[in-house]
């Protein structure tokens, strides 16, 4: 049968233009139709003020702007209303464009997930990006707003859509249009800050390549993603902060070689990403601060060798990486802190010579406690730490696990102890 | 106007007993939940922020009524009348304190909790247990 037939009656048919072709004549798409075979999900659209009330039991209409939302009426034809019955945590309508706008302080509605949950696709449009996700989502609780009140990419609903079974490509691209068209922002372009907007969204199991090229501040962005296998390779040129970024993505095994050659800091950006088996060669060349960046990185089994020429703090950084058996030689030219560095690496036998040849400062307390270091290695890093002559400021080095130090070593721990440092280490020399 | 109130640890029970006073319902006793912000000293606090009415101040400060719909006696009108007590306005950010129900006022937020002094809570440990407790 011909699409543009006279006598067709075939309604599925949905272009990326977000039109649908019914009787051969062009339609407006409606996302309402995604739920038409009776799929299980919710649509939410500020736009269609009928649907607002301001109090839980869908009663007193929303009428006019900073009306609160109490009720926000889902029009999949599932009844999954969401509702907020405490009146301070209830997000404000506004208009131009109509939203439903969160002050991530307590703002959120609840919606109750039927028994099976959803796993899909959620279209979420708000003041300032308009992306789809993959989703999966538990039966029970689920905030529709600010995870926990607080997190949330951007400032307002505009609409959002999860359907539990995935859309396909052209039908998330005709929601996110049909959102766009009803006033969200289409894309996250013009976002500098990005600080905490997935924060904890759990549910998420893949993220879309939305443009992030503006963005400079990163911090805990995507901390606690923990559904998350894989990452985009977003454009993070411009990002300065990738401070807890990633921290507690627990569920990434491999992770994409962004461009960071613009960030600073590094702190706890991939913090107990216990998955990631691997590290690409990103571009840390400005990086200053590394303090666990890596810190329960336990699937680790090697390190690439990243540019941490400007790094200062290392302190905590690979703590508790305990599959890494080897580290590269990497630039610790800047570096004045190694506290607990490398601290319960229990597999790290292999340190290269030469690492802490030009290091600043001398504070290795706890860095290679509980390692695995042969006698080369520890040998390596005492007469590294010689060559480098500090003798000044905090001085003082630990080691327990591995191979004692041969002679070579234990002449370099004199040396060290000459020069006013407290080194401890296995043997007990 | 909108208001950005901390409540801290010690005066919840009774914040949100004040909160049903004001506010329309039981549900109103979920007003605050979450220890999520903390100041400089480490003091808890739970914040809501909400927009609120110019007679808003004068009715919050005036004598507490039983409000219609509690019929079943549900508020501790005592547990209100300590939180109202405790109860500080302010037309400009001021230091929430961990003994004071400080209400202030101010159109965004976070920039207002920011001036008061409060940060969102980040629980990370950092000793070397390499156990890690994320939260």
């Amino acid at each position: 049968m011909a699409i543009d037939s006279p006598f067709d009656t075939f309604t599925g048919i949905i272009s990326p233009f977000g039109q649908r072709r019914v009787g051969g004549g062009a339609v407006p798409f409606s996302p309402a139709s995604l739920f038409a075979g009776g799929q299980e999900g919710l649509l939410l659209g500020a736009f269609d003020i009928d649907t607002l009330f301001q109090v839980s039991d869908g009663t007193t209409p929303v009428t006019v702007a900073t009306d609160p939302i109490g009720y926000f009426g889902d029009k999949s034809g599932n009844d999954n209303h969401a509702t907020q019955a405490t009146a301070a945590a209830r997000p404000i309508y506004q208009t131009g464009p109509a939203r439903a706008t969160l002050n991530k302080v307590d703002d959120r509605l609840l919606v109750t997930v039927p028994t099976g949950g959803f796993e899909g696709t959620m279209v979420l449009a708000t003041d300032q990006g308009t992306a789809s996700y993959g989703v999966a989502i538990p039966a029970g609780p689920y905030d529709i707003g600010g995870r926990g009140g607080r997190h949330f990419p951007g400032n307002a609903i505009v609409g959002q859509l999860i359907r539990d079974g995935a859309l396909s490509e052209g039908e998330a691209a005709a929601t996110e249009a049909d959102f766009v068209e009803k006033g969200a922002t289409a894309s996250y372009g013009a976002v500098t800050n990005f600080s905490r907007f997935w924060r904890d969204w759990t549910e998420i199991t893949s993220f879309p390549l939305i443009d992030t090229s503006a963005g400079t501040n990163f911090i805990r962005a995507w901390r606690g993603c923990t559904s998350l296998t894989s990452f985009p390779l977003l454009d993070t040129s411009a990002g300065t902060n990738f401070n807890q970024a990633w921290l507690g993505c627990t569920s990434l095994t491999s992770f994409p070689l962004i461009d960071t050659s613009a960030g600073i800091s590094f702190f706890r950006a991939w913090r107990g990403c216990t998955s990631l088996t691997s590290f690409p060669l990103i571009d840390t060349s400005a990086g200053t601060n590394f303090r666990s960046a890596w810190r329960g990185c336990t699937s680790l089994t090697s390190f690439p060798l990243i540019d941490t020429s400007a790094g200062t703090s290392f302190r905590s950084a690979w703590l508790g990486c305990t599959s890494l058996t080897s580290f590269p030689l990497i630039d610790t030219s800047a570096g004045t802190n190694f506290f607990e560095a490398w601290y319960g690496c229990t597999s790290l036998t292999t340190i290269p010579a030469g690492l802490f040849d030009n290091i600043q400062g001398g504070d290795f307390t706890e860095a290679f406690t509980n390692t695995d270091l042969t006698q080369t290695s520890i040998d390596n890093v005492l007469v590294s730490l010689v060559t480098s002559g500090i003798a000044t400021g905090t001085r003082v080095f630990n080691q327990s696990g591995g191979s004692a130090p041969s002679s070579t070593g234990e002449a370099a721990i004199d040396t060290l102890r000459s020069r006013g440092w407290t080194v401890t280490v296995t043997g007990g020399y | 106007m909108r208001l950005t109130i901390a409540c801290p640890d010690a005066l919840r029970d009774d914040a949100n007993q004040l909160a049903m006073v004001l506010g329309y319902g039981p549900s109103d006793a979920e007003t605050y939940v979450a220890l999520n912000w903390q100041d400089v000293d480490g003091n808890l606090y739970a914040c809501a922020s909400l927009p609120v009415s110019d007679a808003f101040t004068t009715t919050a400060q005036s004598g507490l009524q039983r409000p219609a719909w509690d019929t079943d006696n549900i508020i501790d009108m005592d547990a209100a009348r300590r939180a109202q007590a405790a109860l500080v306005f302010s037309l400009t950010p001021v230091t929430a304190m961990p003994d004071k129900l400080t209400a202030c006022v101010g159109d965004d937020a976070l920039a207002t909790l920011a001036a008061m002094g409060l940060t969102q809570v980040e629980v990370v440990t950092e000793g070397n247990d390499v156990n890690l407790v994320i939260s």
